[in-house]
């Protein structure tokens, strides 16, 4: 988003600051201005007008996914926030600068976004992953976001507030959570739910949940919580179209889960009837989405896939020897200097008594293999007479005509000599005369 | 016994000089005897990094046999040396890069350690650069024409008898669009040594003609060359983190009387 940078009214790193509270003192005193967020090299903005955030931007995000992506890195500790105070008309004007940022005022976006206030302080710190390796920790935390046994499938999109309000995602998110308080409690019954599902995927998914550290789960938990408090009241609706489709495995599993699931979350009454039938919702989204997981998870490690996935052309031991050929600069034997010198004076003393009116020549030819390859060429050239009307009018014309032709018999006879090294011809020196 | 290191790319623009001209700095904070050679006589950059251009003898003139490599080194910032390549084009021509085997061979008598920019490319002046190393470090940016470049730079260096120590992937960005530390590794068949993160300091740094490691040593990209410095000799360290609070926060704690 494109706003005016001036002095911060606060600046603080995320691990110091209450990020909720910033919200909820920004909201309660009506305040226009914005936030920007910085981590590493990447910067967000959160634009507030009245204490309202009415747009958000982050990196190349915008909107919801620019929140998510905000609260994402509030979990880094070198976050920097910094608070910029406007007016309330320069906030319109913003606004209106920074339009495709607006967030919409009729979705339900500012839910998320109080939910996402509230994950950015209640998310236990993550120990900080290395900076080295971004990736991971930006991974891992998309694995935290999404829920246990969808963690593979889903991506970053996946709490995207547009497949928040799709019935069948936000069954699935629901389920998960109760999958995974009752995996904390009772780890046993979920592998049973599986086999009734018969998704391997599935399995593999729980198991990996019940192996997870319990900061991990924690984690998790919140983000749950969280997720299913944003989603409570656009689940209503679709609530009891999902209760009619459960089928009766999927019941049973339910009633597998359910008393722990109660247990440890309390989850309402809702959730429970939503549940059942997300086995089966479970499946088909697990199944559509597996290819795509696979592509996300299965790093190619094999380095002639990767070099193929990146149209990387590896090094052929042959190419690396030209270079280094030409790097030598044709550098030969010195046995074979006297050779090389023999050959090239014979190639080029034919060649230029083939041209006419040449009745004889002598071709001296001297190579210097001293680092790097050069030679002198000296050619004497014994040319037919001329009349003398001949040598007043154009002798002194075709004798440079034939001195050019002579170079360029020269040079061929190089390049032909030294074909894996033509540019060596440069190196030569080649004088011309006429006898 | 002196260490010749050449930092060396494949492709241009990835950030070669900057890191080169860092690192000499870094590595002579800690104390090492480090000169820096800019052998991209064509392209020349490296003066500019550290605010030295314009010196009257340099590398050009060295190389033109119009002056001795001892009258062409300088002193830089933070005590590194340095060995300006001469930005001027005039005697480009007259240059011979044999002369700089010789030149090297004096200046290894006197630093523990001669890091050489080498020119971008494979041409004769970058392999020359290579060649004249026992040890490399491989810049790149996580982008498919940096990380092609690199490979081949990489199996030349290895075909002369160079070691490459590691690859430093420079302008490191959280974009799926580029490619992976583990996929660099995998495809260069090097360990990743340093990530750098993309840091609009650096530029900020050059345009002042400073060394981002003296001017704002605490931006992750001068850390990351520091820890950087200290892996390749065998030192400890300490990350310097940025202030962690802002000078308001500062002030109302001060006038609270809290610390």
């Amino acid at each position: 988003m494109e706003m005016p940078i001036t002095k911060p009214s606060m600046v603080s790193y995320a691990d110091e600051l209450d990020f909720s509270k910033l919200m909820k003192d920004l909201a309660k005193d009506h305040k226009n201005g914005f936030i920007r967020v910085t981590s590493r090299s990447e910067e967000g903005y959160i634009l507030y007008k009245d204490g309202k955030q009415v747009a958000a931007s982050y990196d190349r995000f915008s909107k919801i996914e620019a929140l998510e992506k905000i609260n994402s890195a509030l979990g880094n500790k070198n976050t920097l926030i910094e608070v910029f105070d406007a007016g309330p008309s320069q906030v319109d004007y913003l606004l209106d600068l920074n339009k495709p940022y607006t967030i919409d005022e009729d979705s339900n976006v500012y839910d998320v976004i109080g939910e996402l206030k509230k994950t950015a302080t209640e998310t236990p710190e993550k120990p900080p992953e290395k900076e080295l390796k971004p990736e991971v920790t930006e991974s891992s935390k998309v694995e935290s976001t999404d829920n246990l046994s969808e963690a593979d499938n889903l991506s970053e999109d996946s709490v995207s507030v547009e497949k928040v309000t799709e019935p069948p995602v936000a069954d699935e998110k629901i389920d998960l959570s109760l999958k995974e308080d009752s995996s904390s409690n009772e780890p046993i019954k979920e592998p049973e739910k599986d086999e009734n599902v018969g998704s391997s995927q599935a399995s593999v998914d729980v198991d990996e949940s019940i192996e997870r550290a319990p900061v991990e789960k924690a984690v998790e938990s919140s983000v749950a919580d969280r997720l299913e408090k944003s989603l409570n009241e656009p689940l209503k609706e679709p609530e009891k179209g999902v209760g009619v489709e459960s089928s009766p495995a999927s019941v049973e599993m339910g009633g597998d889960d359910l008393p722990s699931a109660e247990k440890v979350a309390e989850p309402p009454v809702v959730d429970k009837k939503v549940e059942p039938s997300l086995n089966k919702t479970e499946l088909e989204v697990e199944s559509s989405e597996t290819p795509k997981a696979d592509e996300i998870e299965e790093k190619p490690v094999d380095r002639s896939e990767l070099l193929k996935k990146y149209g990387i052309k590896d090094v052929q031991d042959g190419d690396v020897e030209n270079l280094l050929q030409s790097y030598k600069g044709g550098i030969i034997d010195d046995d074979d200097v006297e050779r090389v010198e023999l050959v090239l004076m014979n190639l080029i003393k034919k060649s230029v008594l083939g041209i006419p009116k040449i009745k004889g020549t002598e071709v001296m030819v001297f190579l210097d293999n001293y680092k790097e390859l050069t030679g002198t060429i000296n050619i004497i050239i014994e040319y037919e007479s001329q009349g003398f009307l001949n040598r007043i009018m154009g002798q002194n014309r075709t004798a440079v005509n034939l001195r050019r032709q002579i170079i360029n018999i020269a040079e061929i006879a190089i390049k032909k000599s030294f074909r894996q090294y033509p540019e060596v011809v440069e190196k030569f020196e080649i004088n011309v005369e006429f006898s | 016994m002196t260490r010749v290191i050449t930092v060396a790319s494949g492709k241009g623009g990835v950030g070669k000089t900057t890191i080169t001209a860092n690192l000499g700095v870094a590595l002579a904070t800690y104390g090492e005897e480090v000169i820096v050679l800019d052998a991209d006589v064509a392209m020349a950059n490296l003066e500019l990094i550290l605010g030295m251009e314009g010196k009257s003898v340099t590398l050009h003139d060295v190389l033109s046999g119009d002056a001795d490599i001892e009258d062409a080194i300088y002193e830089g910032p933070g005590g590194v040396k340095v060995v300006p390549a001469g930005i001027s084009l005039e005697g480009l021509r007259k240059i011979k890069m044999d002369r700089l085997e010789s030149a090297l061979e004096i200046l290894i008598e006197s630093t523990d350690i001669l890091l050489i920019d080498a020119p971008a490319g494979l041409e004769k002046d970058a392999l020359a650069a290579i060649a004249a190393a026992q040890e490399m470090i491989l810049v790149t940016t996580p982008e498919v024409p940096s990380i092609s470049d690199a490979l081949k730079t990489k199996i030349v260096a290895n075909r002369l008898g160079v070691d490459i120590l590691g690859v430093v992937i420079n302008r490191e960005q959280h974009d799926k669009t580029f490619l992976t530390i583990s996929e660099i590794e995998t495809i260069l068949e090097v360990p990743v040594i340093a990530v750098i993160p993309e840091d609009n300091e650096v530029s900020r740094a050059a345009a002042f003609g400073e060394p981002l490691v003296v001017k704002n040593p605490k931006s992750p990209t001068s850390n990351a060359i520091m820890q950087l410095g200290a892996d390749l000799i065998g030192e400890e360290y300490q990350p310097i983190e940025p202030d962690k609070k802002g000078v308001i926060s500062k002030l109302v704690e001060g006038l609270l009387g809290r610390r």
